[in-house]
């Protein structure tokens, strides 16, 4: 079984959460580091080996409250990388977008990613 | 004289509602303290979410834009290059106003005033299919966004974006672009 990972939120990239066992991932907070790729990296690599050895049913939880539009790529490849271990296992990925509930912004960010794309995606509004 | 224009400056500042003015090394640290102190003030003023979320956020891409792409650079401690500019957010009867300046080469100048041309004309809902249109793009050297903030500001915007370029010297220009948010009705 391939390792848990964890990262602690800070003021520019979000904390980042993994349950291997359950396959859970949560990625929560704001998103705006000065090199949003290298912050990510990471991330996807860790994506790809669950995808590669677990090969297992996977959540993802997003609950981003501020992303800039180089982190807003990132979140493209990722629904990307989602996407096609979905197409490719057959309905294994559920993804739910957190927002505020007056938040449109964020809602519409990730109405227009998933455009196109045919994997659950399930949009739950929160108040604060 | 020890305090060169100072109360004059003070006194323009405060005449032309400056919430917030900068000039100087826009480093990340700098631009994330700046751009939380920014939400303190705009939420003193206002209980509308996404006044305050967009006010943040064009505070934050014009920021980087001038980290980023500032023909004028500092080093920091750790020899990594760091944009200068100018960055100033005001407040006006039915608005707020994030402007940015900073030099750019002026052989730059047609391209981004090319850029700016096409985005200022755009509909919303051009602007919305040129923004996903250009976030599938893969990243440059030039651009870590694939040029895709001035697009996001302009979404963000209830006004055309306002810019303008201005010779400085034989080799450089003076980059400005404004952003307007609109205060909208207070609930």
């Amino acid at each position: 079984m391939i390792y848990n990972m964890m990262l602690e939120r800070t003021k520019t990239t979000p904390g980042v959460t993994t349950h291997v066992e359950d396959g859970i991932v949560e990625i929560e907070g704001e998103f705006y580091p000065e090199d949003a790729v290298a912050f990510f990296t990471p991330i996807s690599e860790w994506l790809s080996a669950f995808m590669a050895e677990e090969k297992r049913f996977l959540t993802v939880h997003i609950r981003l409250t501020y992303f800039n539009t180089s982190a807003s790529k990132c979140v493209m490849d990722l629904f990307d990388q989602l996407q096609s271990y979905h197409y490719v296992s057959g309905g294994a990925v559920e993804t739910y977008w957190h927002y505020q509930e007056d938040d449109e912004d964020i809602l519409e960010q990730g109405k227009e990613m998933i455009d196109g794309m045919d994997m659950k995606i399930f949009f739950m509004p929160y108040s604060v | 004289m020890s305090f060169p224009d100072l109360y004059q400056q003070y006194r323009q500042m405060t005449d032309h509602r400056i919430l917030m003015s900068f000039k100087g090394v826009f480093a990340q640290p700098a631009i994330v303290e700046m751009a939380s102190a920014l939400r303190g003030k705009v939420a003193s003023r206002t209980n509308q979410t996404m006044v305050m979320k967009r006010i943040f956020a064009i505070f934050v891409e014009l920021s980087q834009n001038i980290l980023f792409y500032s023909a004028e650079t500092e080093k920091d401690e750790d020899g990594k290059d760091n944009g200068v500019g100018i960055l100033i957010v005001s407040e006006m009867d039915d608005r707020y106003c994030v402007s940015s300046g900073n030099l750019i080469y002026t052989s730059r100048v047609e391209g981004m005033r090319k850029k700016c041309d096409i985005v200022s004309a755009m509909t919303k809902d051009e602007l919305k299919v040129y923004y996903n249109e250009q976030r599938k793009l893969p990243r440059s050297s030039e651009s870590k966004g694939a040029g895709l903030g001035l697009i996001d500001m302009a979404r963000k915007s209830e006004y055309p974006i306002e810019y303008g370029f201005t010779p400085f010297n034989d080799e450089l220009s003076f980059y400005m672009l404004s952003v307007y948010i609109s205060k909208g009705q207070e609930q």
